[in-house]
């Protein structure tokens, strides 16, 4: 059985009258990559805040690698990296200068510096100021400093913002070879699709409280309908049965696919109904996707 | 690993522009004003000698390096003051306004730790500062102007020997940093309350100007309370010049000093560690 | 018969003599201030010029100074040249100088007595002093001063001046002693002036008043009016070099300030 590495009891927080996290618990695992999700405003950053000893809560404590972090503050920290919202760095100095000054912190060597300047892919760019950097850059010497103090934890809050699409591959690589490496990470993002693609283990927040949580797989597979591409000919006759069907919600084309809402019971049916109706059926293929998942838990747009 | 985080705080405070602003200011006006003095000086002296003349014989001249040096102290009341608030009441908050504290206090080092390293980043600043000065006003003004007997007014005029000069001026310098000390860490507690780096300086500003007001109108009440602002002890450096040297005024003084250093720094670290970091 | 009335004359004519030698004098034991004043200036003018060194500390409420030396020149009849390094403040009161210009500031002057000081015989003189020639020219007293008597110890042995006083009323101002040394050709001169000065504050129509440099921090000054301040000014005289005949251009200035 793997060893709880991030343990979330009760956590509550407040601002003022309004509550920010509302009891709170949840378990990461080793070698989870958890995904960590809400809509805006959910409580995702005030519980990564509390993680890391940014805040202080009102209830409940977190426990990384069984150590309090209410009680043992920033010692408790000594495994975990992490990357909070956007990168902020000393801009008036260079990149290396930034990761040297946290790597002291960190108390590893200059050598460690340079080699996270090369995971990130910013090593020939060490010596310019940060003022001179892209967001994307910003970004990638976040992820740097995360991995300086070779963290058994990594918390990641939107790691690829900013980043372009070859960006975010590597970023999404970047975190898949990490996690073979035995590292814990903790995910938070807005792109679905790149949870989908990179989680193993999911949490959905809303409004402070805790939705769902557990595998992506077994999340996605709890939901009772799904989009289900359907690729057949001629496409007039396949576009009538299909409206024809109650069962059958959303129907949209595009490049001579289909897409429909049907309930996950139903799917057998349409396969009878098309064969039935003499159509040249190529592929049915049900796909469930995590923003429909995630909408149809929150009710909100992202 | 508290000398490693006061390197990165040294770094950091003189990797900002700002910082240096206050060194390029002396750099630039302590010259000229030396050169104001040499080319107008006459009237200086003669305010201090017509005093004198109708009971003295007067022989020499009171217009020297020194001199010059004791009329520029006089910036340690108010000017002074603020260059050293530029960089005090930016080194907690600025971390707060540009967000960087997100990287440095999500680490294993304490908040205690951090914040110890910058007040003591921020006295070495102030340290280095009030040594600058030191050079480009009695350094410079005793090259450029000549040294002599210094002539400083204490209840009348008060003639000190050139030999007595340089210590009585080692010491008021010293004195005058440790009241430097006390402005930084007024400001530096401020600092550590908000996330804005001009705040600290207008509170820290402004406590001095009225502290300073209050302890020179004579009225009653200002009076009373005036031993307990810790700004009526700003002018411990001026009894260096004092003959003989009030030791025990000056112990007292020192005292009182750092009772208010030891609050501000309480203050300071009470409200830096349990603040939450929403920036 | 014949050798009677011969001392009868001369008995008259001597005692006419000291009565009219005592102008103002009630007493005619007592010599004529006049008399007085010709026998300290004839032992000033041995002196025709002589260097000195003097180390001058001064501690008064107008003005502080920690001992500082001077080299100190003097030619008659008032020819003076100072030096020294960087600054220094020389009183002019306690200086030496001629009887004459100090006799010249009083008035009504005479011998009030003799007695015994320090172990010197002395002539006490005293006079009514012209307030307007007080040297302490910032201590301004009231223009309805009460009066100001003046009091001189003369050495009747060497007849130097080694200790006048100045009162205001009954209340002593100032006080000069001077201690001093013989040299060759009854030459005497001081090696040591000690002024002593007090005054009320309520006798003074206006003072000098510093209030503690250009510090924005003033502690309460003094509102008693009764308060008594006092001061004193210490001169030691040394190396003493006299009449060596020192040319008039040696003297750059004829007075200074």
């Amino acid at each position: 059985m793997s060893e709880v590495i991030l343990s979330i009891k009760n956590l509550s927080k407040s601002f003022g009258k309004r509550k920010a996290v509302d009891n709170l618990s949840f378990e990461i695992k080793e070698g989870e990559i958890f995904g960590f999700l809400g809509p805006n405003g959910a409580g995702k950053s005030t519980a990564i805040r509390s993680m890391l000893a940014l805040i202080k809560p009102d209830e409940g404590d977190i426990a990384i690698f069984d150590k309090s972090v209410r009680k043992l503050k920033n010692s408790a920290l000594e495994h975990v990296g992490a990357l909070v919202e956007r990168p902020d760095f000393y801009e008036y100095l260079s990149a290396r200068r930034n990761l040297s000054l946290l790597a002291a912190m960190d108390n590893v060597s200059k050598k460690r510096v340079e080699e996270v300047l090369k995971i990130v892919g910013l090593a020939d760019r060490g010596d310019d100021k940060v003022k001179a950097f892209s967001q994307g850059m910003k970004q990638r010497l976040g992820i740097a400093q995360a991995l300086l103090s070779n963290p058994k934890l990594l918390i990641l809050d939107e790691p690829t913002n900013g980043l372009d699409p070859r960006g975010m591959k590597e970023v999404r690589d970047l975190i898949r070879k990490l996690s073979q490496d035995g590292i814990t990470i903790l995910l938070s993002s807005h792109i679905l699709h790149e949870v989908e693609q990179v989680c193993t283990s999911m949490a959905i927040i809303n409004l402070g409280k805790l939705i769902k949580i557990g595998s992506v797989h077994d999340l996605l597979n709890e939901s009772d309908s799904s989009i289900t591409e359907i690729k057949a000919e001629p496409l007039e006759k396949v576009k009538k049965i299909l409206e024809s069907l109650n069962y059958i919600s959303d129907i949209a084309e595009s490049d001579g696919t289909f897409k429909i809402r049907i309930a996950n019971k139903d799917l057998k049916h349409i396969t009878r109904e098309l064969i039935k109706a003499d159509i040249d059926v190529s592929a049915i293929i049900p796909r469930t996707s995590l923003e429909d998942y995630f909408l149809s838990l929150t009710g909100d747009s992202i | 690993m508290l000398i490693k985080l006061i390197g990165n705080e040294i770094i950091k405070i003189f990797g900002k522009k700002r910082s240096l602003l206050g060194f390029l200011a002396l750099a630039v006006l302590m010259p000229l004003i030396i050169w104001g003095f040499s080319k107008g000086a006459t009237g200086v002296e003669q305010d201090f000698v017509r005093q004198l003349e109708g009971s003295f014989i007067i022989v020499g001249s009171v217009f020297n390096g020194f001199l010059v040096t004791y009329i520029t102290m006089n910036f340690l009341w108010v000017h002074i003051p603020f260059l050293i608030m530029l960089v005090a009441g930016d080194v907690v908050a600025g971390e707060g306004a540009s967000g960087t504290f997100r990287i440095i206090l999500i680490r294993k080092i304490s908040r205690f730790q951090i914040l110890i390293a910058k007040l003591i980043a921020t006295y070495l600043y102030t340290i280095i500062f009030i040594i600058f000065f030191a050079i480009m006003s009695l350094g410079l003004g005793s090259l450029w102007l000549g040294v002599g007997d210094l002539i400083v007014l204490d209840e009348g005029i008060l003639i000190l020997p050139q030999e007595m000069a340089w210590g009585r001026f080692a010491l008021a310098f010293l004195f005058a940093t440790y009241v430097m000390i006390v402005v930084a860490t007024l400001c530096f507690m401020f600092s550590s309350m908000v996330n804005n780096g001009i705040g600290p300086i207008i509170g820290a500003m402004s406590i001095i100007i009225i502290g300073l007001a209050i302890a020179n109108i004579p009225i009653d009440i200002f009076e009373k309370i005036s031993p307990y602002i810790f700004t009526s002890y700003f002018d411990i450096w001026q009894k260096a010049f004092f003959d003989p040297i009030p030791w025990r005024d000056i112990g007292n003084d020192a005292i009182v000093l750092t009772s208010y250093i030891l609050v501000f720094i309480i203050i300071s670290i009470v409200q830096f560690i349990r603040k939450d970091i929403s920036t | 018969m014949k050798q009677l009335i011969i001392y009868l004359l001369v008995y008259m004519f001597i005692g006419n003599l000291v009565a009219q030698d005592n102008d103002e004098s009630s007493n005619s034991l007592f010599p004529t201030a006049k008399s007085v004043l010709d026998s300290l200036e004839q032992t000033y003018n041995r002196i025709e010029d002589y260097y000195t060194r003097i180390d001058v500390s001064i501690k008064t409420p107008m003005l502080r100074m920690p001992r500082k030396r001077v080299d100190f020149w003097f030619k008659q009849p008032n020819l003076i040249k100072v030096e020294t390094k960087g600054f220094a403040a020389i009183p002019k009161l306690g200086m030496i100088s001629s009887p004459i210009e100090i006799f010249d500031n009083l008035s009504n002057i005479s011998v009030i007595g003799a007695e015994y000081y320090n172990d010197k015989q002395v002539w006490i003189l005293q006079g009514e002093l012209i307030p307007d020639s007080l040297m302490f020219q910032n201590m301004n007293l009231a223009e309805d001063s009460n009066k100001l008597i003046m009091k001189l110890w003369v050495d009747i042995n060497n007849w130097t001046l080694i200790r006048s006083e100045t009162l205001m009323d009954t209340f002593k101002i100032v006080e000069i002693t001077s201690i001093y040394e013989s040299f060759p050709n009854k030459i005497y001169l001081p090696v040591e002036t000690n002024l002593l000065f007090k005054y009320r504050t309520d006798m003074m129509s206006k003072m000098v008043r510093f209030h503690g440099s250009n510090s924005p921090i003033k502690k309460s000054n003094e509102t008693d009016n009764t308060k008594v301040k006092s001061g004193s000014i210490t001169m030691k005289y040394s190396k003493y070099k006299i009449n060596q005949g020192i040319d008039d251009e040696f003297f750059e200035e004829d007075v200074p300030k």
